[in-house]
């Protein structure tokens, strides 16, 4: 709207504030305008998150429900009305064995959660009602990778297995092979608690990661392995002072093209400086070119293969490469 | 942040649309926080072609600058460009009247009032009214104030511009809810930004070569002589490449801006390029003579017309500080040379201030930052402006322009 000339302004003056309006508002975008368009599509973004929201919020709070409500009535759960899962070695007639369901035992979820956690063999159990009646169990097992002989109370020897978090567990339902293919754990003695049971192994871990990263680089290799023996590593830890994992084979039963080993040695302790270069958890994955080294040397005749490694080139010690380089060392040499 | 410190600039050219956001800082300092920049679509040759794409590509680079700004601007500064300007001087004249013979403040509003009272034709609107020099008795004063004298005459140089363009161009920023505070003409706003006060004292010309037009201020003495707008800018140099070399537009501009040149050399003549350089399918060879020769005849008919437009005002003895060259067709290499041979005076290209970061120290950017420097001049009058009763934006006016 044109307003009137303001009084010092002479008559006749056609100034453009004057004759030109201004109504500036933030609601007439251009139609074809991003602006406009990112405005929509924000609403739109922001009407599906909320509805998102709170549709998790709903399902949260259904779940919650139902388990609730569950445990409250605790209904005698028959066999048939069970669904079992799990991921290694126990069964859905063992479940119900265990719990006592098929004999008519009336529990309620929590305390089927209670009783299933109370085994090492079990690492997470997951217990709820669904929506058709039926009981569904999911479980994760614990991840056997070493072996021990363990002392009853009554004075006998039984096996019990190792898992990756130190867990020492009887293991149910695991065949001859299993226990065939896990190695013995040498040079740690376990404590056991007052109950009976045996403590969780401390550091165990460490090695645990080692005999996976060998397990999935050299499963043939990994499967002579008959002993791993923790004495000389120290704290548990590879980077420690004269830390090292003593893995000792099968005698009898080694590929017969391939070199005769009886131990390997993994350590990476030598040196400070060889941590920058080596990864501890890599070595296995190595033991495939020490075998065709050996191999094509014929030299299968060295009882021990150390995998120790230079940051020098042993090969000619007159122009030593700095890099890291696999080199059999001959028995003489060895430490 | 204060969003009194906050203030915005936008220069909708025809090849680009360029959006500033700056901050006030204490000390008179300026820190630009926000920018948005984009190809300007629905404008050629400085003429509004279609108005709905053309407000979206504003709102969007208003957009991009509120959003790298992180705040939302109420107001902005807004340059005007145009073969529509025009520009002329008005004067007025009024007999000293007290008895004393010296000038009173209601002599010099008597005269200003004259000056000022020119009619426009119908559709024509005032854009500014920049101070020229007092004249008492034929003598040059800048302050006439209790000067003894018979005859006090004052002159402005006047800009007006095209109505409905002026219309459609403030309901551009408007449609996005943004105020313009000001138009400002684009070659006073560069002038603002490439010269200093001691080259206007001595004179000089600054034209500014945008993508569609040419514009151009004179300065004489410390004061705008003449404004006016040439229908010709980087793009009919690009035009020509296009029919001349047989090129498509994107090379032509690729050529231009690469291998171009406003100057012919004796050394082009046996120099060639390849519009590509890879040799691929559709790659050619191009001498570079003919390249600078269709360039050449364009930019040489610019400050050609240029010339005449200007006439007597341009000499050496008046516009000792040369040539100023700025806008985008300013990277044109040589440019400044073909400035020097045509007008035959000295030429150089314009440099935006220090305080403008790395990247808008190109010469395509004086203008909108041309236009930031005027509001932050503006806003310091303000509070004065005030006190006296006199309305703050003409006040913010009268400093820029000196009047």
């Amino acid at each position: 709207m044109a307003r009137k000339p303001k009084n010092n302004k002479p008559e006749g003056s056609r100034d453009w504030r004057e004759v030109v309006a201004q109504e500036p508002s933030r609601i007439s975008f251009a139609p074809d305008s991003k602006v406009a368009r990112w405005r929509v599509i924000r609403k739109w973004i922001q009407a599906a998150l909320l509805l998102v929201f709170f549709g998790l919020v709903g399902v949260i709070f259904v779940f919650a429900w139902k388990e609730i409500g569950i445990d409250a009535e605790t209904p005698p759960y028959t066999g048939a009305a069970v669904r079992f899962e799990t991921n290694q070695a126990l069964t859905r007639d063992w479940f119900l064995n265990y719990t006592g369901i098929d004999s008519g035992k009336v529990l309620g979820i929590f305390e089927i959660k209670d009783k299933l956690s109370q085994l090492g063999q079990i690492k997470h159990a997951s217990v709820q009602k669904l929506p058709t009646g039926e009981l569904e169990v999911k479980i994760t097992e614990r991840m056997p990778i070493l072996k021990m002989r363990a002392l009853l109370p009554d004075g006998s020897e039984v096996n019990r297995v190792i898992a990756e978090d130190g867990i020492v567990y009887e293991g149910i339902n695991y065949g001859d092979m299993v226990y065939r293919n896990i190695p013995w754990l040498t040079g740690s003695r376990p404590r056991r608690s007052e109950k009976g049971s045996y403590d969780e192994i401390k550091g165990i871990d460490v090695v645990a990661k080692l005999l996976k990263a060998a397990r999935q680089s050299n499963p043939t290799l990994y499967l002579e392995w008959e002993e791993v023996s923790v004495r000389e590593f120290v704290d548990g830890d590879p980077d420690s002072p004269g830390a090292c994992l003593r893995i000792r084979l099968r005698e009898n039963s080694q590929p017969p093209d391939a070199p005769h080993l009886r131990e390997v040695v993994f350590s990476a302790s030598e040196g400070e400086c060889l941590r920058e270069f080596y990864n501890f958890y890599a070595m296995p994955g190595f033991l495939d070119q020490i075998l065709d080294i050996l191999k094509k040397k014929n030299k299968a005749q060295y009882p021990l293969f150390d995998l120790y490694l230079s940051l020098e080139n042993k090969t000619d010690p007159n122009r030593p490469k700095k890099e890291p380089r696999l080199i059999p060392v001959p028995p003489e040499e060895m430490r | 942040m204060s969003p009194s410190n906050i203030i915005a600039a936008i220069d909708i050219g025809t090849s680009k649309t360029i959006v500033l956001i700056g901050e006030v800082q204490a000390g008179r300092r300026l820190n630009i926080i926000g920018m948005g920049e984009l190809p300007t679509r629905g404008m050629r040759k400085g003429e509004i072609t279609d108005l709905p794409t053309l407000k979206s590509v504003v709102h969007d680079a208003i957009h991009a600058a509120e959003e790298s700004a992180g705040i939302q601007v109420p107001s902005a500064y807004l340059s005007l460009s145009g073969y529509h300007l025009s520009g002329q001087r008005s004067t007025g004249v009024a007999t000293v009247s007290a008895a004393n013979g010296r000038v009173s403040m209601n002599d010099i509003n008597r005269a200003v009032q004259e000056a000022k009272g020119r009619q426009l034709q119908e559709g024509r609107v005032f854009i500014h009214h920049i101070k020229q020099p007092y004249f008492l008795d034929g003598e040059m004063r800048t302050n006439p104030l209790s000067m003894a004298g018979q005859r006090l005459e004052a002159s402005f140089w006047a800009i007006d511009a095209d109505e409905s363009y002026v219309r459609e161009l403030i309901h551009i920023p408007s449609g996005y809810g943004l105020r313009v505070s000001d138009l400002i003409v684009s070659s006073m706003a560069s002038g603002a930004m490439v010269v200093d006060e001691p080259m206007k004292t001595h004179g000089v010309l600054v034209v500014d070569i945008g993508g569609g037009t040419t514009d151009y201020v004179l300065y004489r003495k410390g004061y705008v002589i003449c404004t006016g707008v040439l229908p010709i800018g980087g793009e009919h140099i690009t035009n020509d490449l296009c029919l001349g070399l047989r090129v498509n537009e994107t090379n032509a501009e690729k050529i231009k801006r690469e291998f171009g040149s406003a100057i012919v050399s004796p050394e082009d003549a046996n120099h060639t390029i390849w519009m590509h350089g890879d040799k691929s399918i559709g790659d050619r060879k191009l001498y570079v003579q003919s390249i600078n020769q269709i360039i050449n005849a364009r930019v040489d008919e610019l400050f050609t017309i240029l010339r005449r437009k200007l006439g007597q005002r341009l000499n050496r003895q008046d516009v000792a500080a040369g040539v100023v060259i700025t806008g985008g067709t300013a990277q044109l290499r040589n440019i400044d040379h073909a400035a020097a041979q045509t007008l035959g005076i000295d030429a150089l290209i314009g440099k935006n201030p220090d305080w403008a970061t790395e990247d808008l120290t190109k010469p395509q950017y004086s203008t909108v930052l041309g236009l930031l420097q005027y509001a932050l001049n503006g806003r310091d009058r303000e509070p004065s402006s005030r006190k006296s009763g006199s309305i703050p934006i003409v006040d913010a006016f009268l400093k820029l322009f000196r009047i």
